[in-house]
């Protein structure tokens, strides 16, 4: 994927998202206050793009629960953020607290 | 517990409908990934939060439209069915249907091949001179009708028209229409026989107290004067001279064409000194050619003109009016047999890859029927273009000279029947959809070292059309490679993806 890529705003600041460690797509959700409508649309999106990947989240970890998907920046996603916050200086003030480890 | 248990069935409900939409090859894992963040959720929330998670799950129907409808897909899915030979005959058709539609139904093209309105269309003929050389010479001196008119018998009986239509603005009672309008003789309707829908034209010993008189086609009575039925009682005005109605023809009659909606009659002494049209109604048993005697020895007993310039042509309307539809056929005849030494020299290896009958048909009936709708759009075109009246103003042999359509059609029928063979050549030899992923191969300038072309894939994966650039005599023809099941893996995702869809 070209990292010159143009993102809106709102997949910008998913990728900003889960570059910060929220990795599931509900996780996503609550930090960003966007609805679930436009969410995973966008992740779908920018999984397509090569900006981000999914896996499955080991079954042994997942205890009482099916396993989740979680997503990551790929090094193509991380060049194309740093351009989008060049382009969206606000989403710089919009960067959510990464996530404490563990959770 | 009750509660979160039933948000959690509830959601859950709620996926299982999204998930319908999605397509069925990624189906399952994107319902396992929103039950997974579904009961993740429950496990963490409170019961307080039910409604945000069914609105949560309501969003599900929008992710799983994106599948269905987003942007790249359909942009994917609408050049891959561009490439198809199902959209290129659609195409075709809509094209067609769409021309129709905007032509008021092939008005023009209905009048020539529909019988004529009116009775025995056989015995109605035009009057022409023959052996002239322009368009301009074939009309008749009116001195020439009134020496008819005076031998009318049984035999042949006459009625002259200017046959060129006018532009003309009628005005009745301050309401005003333009419309094109025919001089006509008031016995041209008897010579038709005809008779008015409303009103009435010509009565026996009348023709003369018939100047300035005005008759509506059935159309402009309808769409102008809105079906008026006391129009015939009404002052009216053509082009400022002072005019009446008093008749309106019945439906769907026209002469000399289709655009003309009001015949003017006029007396004899209006048309002295004019060249005209003339048309003739032939007696029962009275040949067309017996016909010409028969007028052209009354032209030499009573006007002293030659032989020669007294030559004739009767022709009936009717096959005058179709007469351009035999040169139509001519000219793609000659088309059609361009193209063969084209088609059979293998040049453009206009073969299917399969020698199965019923894949050589299908590749030859779809060629077949594009070139069919290619050149029935180019007919209708010109057909319905043409600035030509119907009854031509013309013998055959000035026809073909002077006719802009008929050339128009010749080119055209050249043109895209070329297209057509151009159109199967990049078609694929399995498949029939459009060869894409044009790849240039070789250098230009080194045609002894190798070949300057370019070579085209099936977006099926069913083979390689490889076309020579340089058309040099000595270089083989294009040539297809048909692909094995080694080369799948290259085109198999978009197939996957395709079937899925």
């Amino acid at each position: 994927m070209d990292h010159s890529i143009k993102l809106s705003h709102t997949s910008a600041l998913i990728l900003q998202t889960i570059s910060h460690g929220y990795s599931y797509g509900f996780d996503i959700m609550d930090v960003t206050g966007l609805p679930s409508g436009t969410v995973y649309p966008a992740l779908r999106r920018l999984e397509r793009g090569r900006l981000i990947q999914s896996t499955w989240e080991n079954a042994a970890l997942a205890q009482e629960r099916p396993p989740r998907k979680h997503y990551r920046v790929t090094r193509a996603g991380n060049q194309a953020l740093l351009s989008a916050v060049k382009r969206y200086p606000l989403l710089e003030r919009l960067r959510p607290e990464a996530k404490p480890k563990g959770r | 517990m009750t509660g979160r248990f039933d948000t959690l069935e509830q959601c859950r409900m709620i996926l299982r409908v999204a998930s319908w939409i999605v397509p069925r090859w990624t189906r399952a894992e994107w319902l396992r990934e929103w039950e997974a963040e579904l009961v993740s959720a429950c496990q963490v929330s409170s019961q307080s939060h039910g409604n945000r998670l069914r609105r949560r799950c309501y969003g599900a129907f929008i992710d799983a439209a994106w599948y269905r409808c987003n942007r790249e897909d359909l942009r994917h899915t609408s050049q891959r069915w561009s490439q198809t030979p199902a959209f290129l005959l659609l195409a075709l058709v809509t094209a067609l249907l769409m021309f129709a539609l905007a032509s008021g139904e092939l008005l023009r093209m209905r009048s020539i091949l529909l019988r004529p309105p009116y009775p025995d269309p056989q015995r109605i003929t035009t009057v022409s001179r023959t052996g002239v050389i322009s368009s301009s010479e074939w009309v008749i001196p009116y001195s020439w009708v009134k020496v008819w008119r005076k031998h009318e018998g049984s035999q042949v009986s006459v009625a002259a028209y200017s046959w060129k239509p006018l532009a003309s603005l009628i005005s009745v009672d301050g309401h005003r229409v333009r419309a094109a309008s025919v001089k006509v003789e008031g016995s041209l309707f008897r010579v038709f026989g005809l008779n008015p829908i409303l009103g009435r034209i010509d009565q026996p010993g009348e023709v003369s107290g018939l100047a300035n008189c005005l008759v509506l086609s059935y159309e402009s009575w309808r769409r102008d004067f809105s079906s008026d039925p006391g129009i015939l009682q009404k002052k009216a005005t053509i082009d400022g001279q002072e005019a009446r109605i008093i008749g309106v023809l019945p439906e769907r009659f026209w002469f000399p064409s289709n655009e003309v909606a009001v015949w003017r009659l006029a007396d004899e002494s209006s048309f002295s000194g004019e060249n005209v049209g003339v048309i003739a109604r032939l007696g029962p048993r009275v040949s067309e050619r017996w016909a010409e005697l028969l007028l052209q020895r009354d032209v030499e007993n009573s006007v002293g003109e030659s032989p020669w310039d007294a030559a004739l042509q009767v022709w009936p309307v009717q096959d005058r009016i179709r007469q351009p539809l035999i040169f139509y056929a001519l000219a793609l005849c000659v088309a059609l047999l361009l193209m063969i030494p084209v088609i059979c020299s293998g040049r453009l290896n206009l073969r299917p890859q399969s020698a199965e009958i019923a894949r050589i048909c299908r590749w030859w009936s779809f060629f077949g029927t594009k070139s069919f709708l290619l050149l029935s759009i180019l007919l209708a075109v010109v057909i319905e273009l043409t600035p030509e009246p119907y009854v031509f103003p013309a013998g055959k042999t000035t026809f073909v000279v002077e006719s802009a359509s008929l050339w128009a059609f010749s080119i055209g029928c050249v043109f895209l029947l070329w297209w057509s063979l151009a159109d199967q050549q990049s078609r694929c030899r399995v498949c029939l959809r459009k060869l894409a992923l044009p790849a240039r191969i070789g250098r230009s300038g080194c045609l002894f070292l190798g070949w300057f072309g370019v070579e085209l894939a099936c977006p099926e994966g069913h083979g390689l059309l490889h076309i020579t650039e340089t058309d040099v005599c000595w270089l083989d023809p294009a040539q297809w490679t048909p692909l094995d099941e080694s080369w799948e893996s290259l085109f198999s995702e978009r197939s996957e993806m395709e079937a899925f869809k």
